[in-house]
């Protein structure tokens, strides 16, 4: 009854707007552009940097906007009960990003059931020609990952207590840690790719590995896209105990792409390995 | 259940309103709350969950109208094409040659199907649900308007990329794909590519639908209306939407891998460098499988209601409906090998894949079962709507018996790849899924536009799509066990006689489906608002709250949000 004498005083609407169109606009190109810049026999293939270009503009216009308009209407109106309803979709939404996770670990899965009938990959698990990847670099890269997930709780439990400036180092501190993770990735992929030869279509090893880890490579780039806009949003002041969402969501993610990690780590580092079987 | 809208100044505890009182001030007197554009920019600003739906449904019936065309063009060349004796049977059009090419024949196959799925069956729920399910909840809105927008435009990229492939050489490895026919050996054309891009596009669109309508239901129901008050409409898109959010990112995953296999030379389904095409299947199939209950469950929403309404009654066990519903869901995801049982797998699996199927038959009984005791007794009404629910439990009733033929290994293997499969899936698509969105348009229409569409007209094109129906569809499980192809571009000579039947049937629903349109929009230009609150007479028996607001709703939905008791 409460909820809905307070619904009589003001009907909020949402007020129309351009922006997700202008963001489809945007988008659309992207795949045009994506198509010619991979298939160099093409007519137009020069022209993808424009496409590009246009396309990549006109979403970071459409972007923008959109985010103005929320953090105008979050200042304009009381929107706090709007969180519960954030919260949840960003839940549903991380169960979608570990959907797709599990379509490429079940490839791995498949394909380590199934070796030993494969004579193409040499009747074996790991297949015949695999390099030996050493762990030491990615084992130091769960370390740190994990650490900077202890930092990242740690800036959001600062927060809850209203301690900002805590808070902003905790952030700095994951931030800083994510870096290195992202260095170590890149330097493990340039020497896997340099010294061994080992590049995606060299076998199915290959594939799957830089498949699986570029993706959460890719996770771990766009964490820290959100991790740095969060920082910046402290630095402006806009967080209070009770209203951080953005700090929920960049953390919640955070924790996500660690967790994809250690699977990514015990599943397909540990699963590579000579010794393993 | 009873609904309490509270009057002005009345405490919150008002008794149940008749349900033929009007409830809410003229449109003139509606307070202005809020902007609004005029003209294309009111539809390209809109963030209004009614707008979005008119616009998804819009976006589904040209988009059906495309893919009927598509299948069109099969039609034609399956009634004059050139026989595997060398007959010609083109009665002297094309000069001797077959009207499409072989190449060409493939393509439209999967377009077709490509076209029907993703922008036509799949869209014209969402716009149901956009349109219905804040209604039916008692909410203003969709948690998410904006994000509901954006959604909405994603498709039409999505289906621009799929339509300009045919300029490239598009698909001809059908909608499902498959490696290693759409890989890059056998695929060259970028066709290809745009079609998986063009999935992508409406996997994110359908995920975000998926998780805007769970939040929607999860925390916008309006004050009292527990999770067993819930209508059933609403039941099946949040079940619908769980199947879409979990399985959609599988697609998105596996067509990714095609498409680095295309376009960077990864190895994921090439056999000479470990990879395996029939891997492709599995996780193709994990998504598409339950995509065929992604494209069943908000119809059998709708004909729950249609049911009910139409017969004067509470639909009958409805918790029943709504834990069979959930059933299906949660089996749906269990069973996609059943498409695969020709392509090598463990006899173990064949058997536990048939046995779960025949398993999904149980609740879809159940379902079924409850709509037959819904129309017992009751006081039946012959409207146009409740005409396509019957002769949807009809339809889908044969698809689902064909389904379950299919679902035993040895039967399978024999008609693997014939037309009775065709059969079998247009009887649950087309007498399935269609059956209930042209239900629900002539059921919601009057609440959608204010506006009755002709009862008598409408009689006349159920039957034409019905009988058409029947008489394209019906032929093909005969045709199949006999033993012709699909996606075969000619056939033997004894089809002949056979294919010309079908082909007139789809000519007697293309005759339907033109009269449809025009009804539409004869009625939308020249026939006066006339339609009130609860234009079909129901609301007494059904209390859903769609019936409580105008014909059509206020930009708010409601004046004032129900409580429910």
């Amino acid at each position: 009854m409460s909820a809905a004498a307070h619904e009589e005083e003001h009907i909020h609407l949402p007020e129309p707007t351009i922006w997700p169109f202008i963001l489809v606009l945007g988008i659309s190109p992207l795949p045009v552009a994506a198509i010619l810049a991979l298939r160099p026999e093409l007519p137009l293939h020069y022209l993808w940097p424009a496409i590009l270009g246009f396309g990549g503009f006109l979403t970071l216009v459409g972007t923008l906007g959109w985010v103005t308009m929320v953090i105008r209407e979050k200042t304009t109106i009381d929107q706090t009960w709007g969180n519960n309803t954030l919260t949840m979709a960003w839940k549903l939404f991380l169960l979608s990003e570990a959907a797709i996770f599990s379509a490429f670990f079940g490839h791995l899965f498949y394909t380590m059931y199934h070796a030993e009938s494969r004579a193409i990959l040499g009747n074996t698990w790991p297949p015949i020609g695999t390099p030996h990847i050493a762990l030491s670099i990615p084992a130091l890269g769960t370390g740190v990952l994990v650490a900077s997930s202890i930092t990242c709780e740690l800036a959001h439990k600062a927060l809850l207590r209203g301690r900002r400036a805590a808070a902003k180092n905790w952030l700095m501190f994951t931030l800083i840690l994510g870096f290195i993770f992202i260095g170590m990735q890149g330097y493990e992929w340039g020497h896997l790719m340099s010294y061994f030869g080992f590049t995606p279509s060299s076998s199915y090893v290959g594939t799957i590995f830089y498949l699986i880890t570029g993706f959460h490579g890719f996770h771990v780039i766009t964490g820290l896209l959100m991790l740095f806009v969060v920082y910046a949003r402290m630095e402006l002041g806009s967080f209070d105990r009770r209203r951080h969402f953005s700090m929920n969501a960049a953390s919640w993610y955070w924790h996500f792409v660690d967790v994809i990690w250690l699977f990514v780590f015990f599943v397909l580092y540990l699963g590579i390995q000579p010794s393993a079987h | 259940m009873s609904i309490i809208l509270p009057e002005p100044g009345s405490d919150a505890k008002g008794a149940a309103r008749p349900a033929e009182a009007p409830i809410y001030i003229p449109a003139e007197e509606t307070p202005h709350l809020h902007k609004e554009y005029k003209g294309i920019l009111r539809w390209l600003t809109t963030v209004d969950h009614k707008l979005i739906g008119v616009m998804y449904l819009w976006f589904a019936f040209f988009s059906a109208f495309a893919g009927g065309a598509l299948a069109g063009g099969i039609r034609a060349q399956l009634a004059l094409p050139i026989l595997t004796d060398g007959t010609n049977a083109t009665m002297g059009l094309n000069a001797g040659k077959a009207l499409l090419s072989p190449e060409l024949f493939n393509q439209f196959i999967g377009m077709h199907a490509s076209f029907m799925i993703f922008f036509a069956i799949i869209p014209g729920f969402a716009g149901f649900s956009n349109y219905f399910v804040p209604l039916l909840i008692g909410a203003r809105d969709m948690a998410f308007p904006k994000m509901n927008a954006f959604a909405f435009w994603l498709l039409i990229p999505s289906a621009l990329l799929m339509i300009c492939s045919f300029a490239f050489g598009s698909t001809g490895a059908g909608w499902t794909g498959y490696a290693p026919l759409s890989t890059r050996t056998y695929s060259p054309n970028i066709g290809v590519d745009m079609w998986i891009f063009g999935i992508h596009l409406a996997g994110v669109s359908s995920i975000m639908g998926a998780i805007n309508f769970i939040v929607t239901m999860s925390t916008m129901r309006a004050p009292g209306m527990k999770w067993f008050k819930m209508p059933l409409f609403c039941w099946t898109v949040l079940i619908q939407s769980w199947m879409a959010l979990i399985g959609t990112p599988v697609l998105a995953g596996v067509v990714t891998m095609l498409l680095t296999d295309r376009l960077i030379g990864t190895g994921f389904f090439d056999p000479a460098r470990g990879g395996d095409p029939l891997l492709y299947q599995h996780l193709f199939w994990f998504y598409s499988h339950p995509a065929v209950y992604i494209m069943i469950l908000p119809g059998f929403g709708i004909v729950s209601h249609i049911m009910a309404s139409f017969s004067g009654k509470h639909v009958f066990g409805y918790k029943g409906m709504v834990y069979a519903t959930a059933f299906i869901a949660i089996i749906g995801f269990l069973v996609w090998g059943h498409h695969m049982f020709s392509a090598g797998m463990e006899p173990w699996l064949r058997a536990y894949f048939g046995f779960m199927t025949m398993l999904i038959a149980v609740p879809t009984g159940v379902k079924i079962f409850s709509w037959l005791a819904t129309l017992w007794g009751g006081s039946i009404r012959f409207t146009v709507p409740m005409m396509y629910a019957l002769g949807f439990i009809g339809l889908f009733t044969i698809g689902g018996v064909s389904g379950v033929f299919l679902a035993n290994v040895p039967f399978d293997v024999q008609v693997h790849d014939s037309y009775f499969v065709v059969a079998h899936l247009h009887y649950v698509l087309f007498g399935g899924s269609v059956m209930t969105i042209l239900g629900g348009t002539y059921y919601w229409f009057p609440k959608m536009s204010g506006r009755f569409l002709d009862e008598k007209l409408g009689k006349i094109i159920f039957w034409c799509i019905f009988l058409g129906m029947n008489l394209t569809f019906m032929p093909m499980h005969w045709i199949g066990l006999a033993g012709m192809a699909r996606r075969i571009y000619t056939y033997r000579p004894e089809f002949l006689d056979m294919n010309r039947l079908i082909s007139c049937g789809y000519l007697l629903m293309l005759a339907g489906g033109i009269m449809l349109l025009g009804n539409i929009l004869y009625t939308l230009v020249a026939k006066k608002r006339t339609a009130g609150n609860d234009p079909w007479g129901v609301n007494a028996t059904q209390h859903t709250l769609d019936w409580e607001t105008k014909s059509p709703p206020a930009p708010h939905n409601f004046d004032r949000l129900p409580k429910i008791v």
